[in-house]
């Protein structure tokens, strides 16, 4: 008997991590949030949960050692660098490792990285590498062989103090290839790789942010003679972090930190214009978290270090500050929220690069060497599924689909825009303002209104005619009551007379 | 019993066609009704509450679903008593003629366009588009245009000042209130020190 106990006993204790571990983590455990337009956090059912953490030992590489940045290609593959072993781990969409390039050749001889901090694959296999050691913007082909090997283009343009320390770096569809420099505050360089590696000048900077310090500036500048303004501190405009190009060719850049806090997020296009839309327009907006001051000097920002394009018009950044990954609409509206700096599933100690992978978001983690995949809830495929009605300009069609996350999320101001939209695409006027006025969108709001006091006075002409002919007469009437009383006792008396 | 008399409506409302004249007369010849202008004060405190409760949605920046009535009513009633009394103390030191009860008098005047504006603009806001923003900002322009000159001219007329002066006291009175508020904070924050001051002595003394 005590022996069958004692068994019984070990097997509990022997199955108790094996049940723990397999409990799927609880949503409550993530109190994801959205900002609404009053800048609120408004508590919201989690879009995406984590499904699973994989470290190198899991995939059965060995450990990865300061992973820096994590990259798909149009395949479905997966691209790990991992900087600190100088190699490049390749998975599948079954998150198995497919191929492992840990050796590379230089003209035959054996190259090593130096500490690599950047990543693109460009759709035909060659991989670019930014080498933030080396100071060089590596390529290699499928092997592992180095075909290009690019320090810093000359120019003119490039002053001579020019550090040429690549972090980041992407190629488009016509063969220009952009790299991000660190402290390059004019933007990113552009190379042409169809034409001899020309240096074709600065692409995206990002604009000086108006500020008292800088209209003091323009005001000694014309005061100051030229050796003072010479010795005056330049007000230079803050370099942008990281980058990804999405596939229709626009750019999606972020910056860690900007002095207000503002446009830290942009889409650009060709000509480094910002196409990124604020619900208000022309107003810049807050991404990520709000600065808050922990003392009266030391304020906590929110640094954003990667972003993703995801699809259906949503993409995803990354905040290295809280370990918090922030999804966006192209409107600027904010989607969802997940992640957090912790110790459990799904929460990070240093959050460094974010890719959008089949369907579900993965999250590099550079100090503890794993990366952590994100999968949809129920409520965020809906939210999808609906913005991509949304997007496509089908607002009649997005409708159901907005209700339905509003069943789920009450407090949601894109799904009242949403049903606003389709609503009043579909002619009801009346009940659309209804949810335009949830949805917290003045401008939209104006646009139905004035179809739908348009269709109000054609509706009611007749009626609003008659009132208003009415309503003169009567005003003539009050103010001549006079001249018609007198008129009218006249009358009376001349029958008396006959 | 009629405390407020045709001839006082007629005095009122003389204020839009000839301010200068009308505002004179009301000096000159007593047309001001004092019951008149305290209901013209209580109009003008539902003209503030009006103007934000239902001033159309896209034109109302304002949480509709909370409303502080005290706050309202120091921001309309106590705004106008402070420029009363700042008023009233800054001309009987530069020599003005008028009363208090001529300077409460021609300031519930001086509110009419803004209480003959305010429905008007408040209806309108609930028919026009952004688009049409334009208007309703410059018809608020005019509303607070029109109150301040009627505003400047009745303070003028009241006093028997030439218009310098009138600028001159106004400024003067602006300064005033600030005065008088820098005051009301500090009295409260010396009060409270008493206050605690009393406690503390208290506390000490009974439970040493």
């Amino acid at each position: 008997m005590k022996k069958i106990i004692a068994c019984l006993l070990i097997v509990m204790f022997a199955l108790q991590p094996i049940v723990a571990f397999a409990a799927p983590p609880r949503e409550a455990a993530f109190n994801s949030y959205v900002f609404n337009r009053h800048g609120r956090a408004v508590p919201t059912p989690a879009s995406y949960m984590p499904a699973f953490a994989l470290s190198g030992i899991d995939m059965g590489v060995g450990a990865l050692r300061n992973p820096s940045d994590i990259t798909t290609c149009a395949e479905g593959y997966l691209y790990i660098l991992d900087a600190g072993n100088g190699r490049i781990i390749i998975l599948d969409e079954n998150f198995e490792v497919a191929k492992v390039l840990d050796s590379f050749t230089l003209n035959g001889e054996p190259f090593y990285f130096g500490t690599p901090s950047g990543m693109f694959v460009v759709p035909d296999g060659r991989i670019h590498i930014a080498d933030e050691g080396l100071g060089r913007v590596i390529t290699i082909d499928r092997e592992g062989t180095v075909i290009m090997y690019l320090g810093a283009p000359e120019s003119e343009i490039l002053s001579e103090n020019f550090h040429f320390v690549p972090i980041a770096v992407l190629e488009d569809a016509s063969g220009v290839l952009y790299i991000l420099s660190r402290g390059s505050y004019q933007g990113a360089l552009m190379v042409d790789l169809q034409r001899d590696y020309l240096f074709l000048g600065f692409f995206g900077a990002n604009q000086v942010e108006m500020s008292v310090a800088q209209l003091g500036q323009m005001l000694w500048r014309r005061i100051f003679t030229r050796e003072q303004r010479e010795r005056m501190v330049q007000l230079i405009p803050v370099e942008f972090t990281n980058f990804d190009k999405c596939p229709n060719g626009f750019i999606y850049v972020c910056t860690a930190f900007s002095e207000h806090n503002v446009d830290q997020l942009r889409i650009l296009n060709s000509a480094g214009g910002n196409i990124l839309r604020t619900p208000e327009v022309g107003v810049s907006m807050n991404y990520g978290d709000p600065v808050i001051f922990t003392s009266r000097y030391v304020q906590v920002t929110t640094s954003f270090v990667d972003i993703t394009y995801i699809g259906n018009g949503i993409f995803a950044a990354l905040d290295n500050t809280r370990g918090r990954v922030f999804v966006y609409t192209t409107d600027s509206h904010m989607v969802a929220q997940f992640g957090q700096n912790g110790e459990q599933l799904g929460r990070f100690t240093n959050a460094v690069a974010l890719a959008s992978f089949d369907n579900k978001i993965i999250v590099l983690d550079s100090i503890r060497g794993e990366i952590t995949a994100f999968a949809l809830t129920e409520y965020g495929y809906l939210v999808q599924e609906a913005l991509a009605l949304h997007n496509q300009g089908r607002f009649e069609e997005s409708v159901d689909h907005w209700r339905a996350v509003l069943a789920r999320n009450i407090n949601f101001e894109l799904a009242y825009l949403g049903i606003g939209r389709g609503l009043s695409r579909s002619g009801y006027t009346e009940e659309a303002l209804w949810y335009l006025r949830r949805a917290n969108n003045r401008q939209v709001y104006s646009e139905v209104f004035e179809l739908h006091r348009n269709q109000f006075t054609s509706d009611n002409f007749n009626a609003l005619a008659l009132g208003f002919i009415g309503l003169c007469i009567f005003l003539i009437l009050i103010s001549k009551r006079k001249f018609f009383m007198e008129r009218f006792s006249k009358n009376t008396r001349t029958h008396e007379r006959a | 019993m009629r405390m407020i008399e045709r001839e006082h409506l007629r005095g009122l409302f003389s204020i839009i066609a000839s301010p200068i004249e009308a505002f004179d007369e009301m000096r000159h010849q007593g047309k001001g009704s004092l019951e008149l202008a305290t209901l013209l004060y209580l109009l003008f405190f539902f003209a503030v509450i009006a103007n934000r409760q239902w001033t159309g949605y896209l034109f109302n920046q304002a949480h509709v679903e909370r409303l502080n009535i005290f706050i309202m009513m120091a921001l309309s009633l106590g705004l106008v008593l402070l420029w009363i009394i700042a008023n009233m103390a800054v001309c009987t030191l530069s020599d003005g003629e008028g009363s208090l009860s001529d300077v409460y008098v021609t300031t519930a005047y001086a509110l009419l366009p803004f209480l003959l504006m305010t429905p008007v603009i408040v209806l309108l806001s609930n028919v026009m588009s952004l688009g049409e923003g334009t208007y309703y900002t410059l018809m608020n322009f005019v509303k607070f245009g029109w109150t301040g000159v009627l505003l400047f001219t009745g303070n003028m007329s009241a006093h028997q000042f030439t218009f310098k002066k009138t600028v001159f006291t106004s400024f003067l009175t602006i300064a005033g209130i600030l005065i008088i508020l820098f005051m009301m904070f500090l009295a409260f924050a010396l009060v409270t020190q008493l206050y605690q001051f009393i406690r503390t002595f208290y506390n000490e003394i009974m439970f040493m």
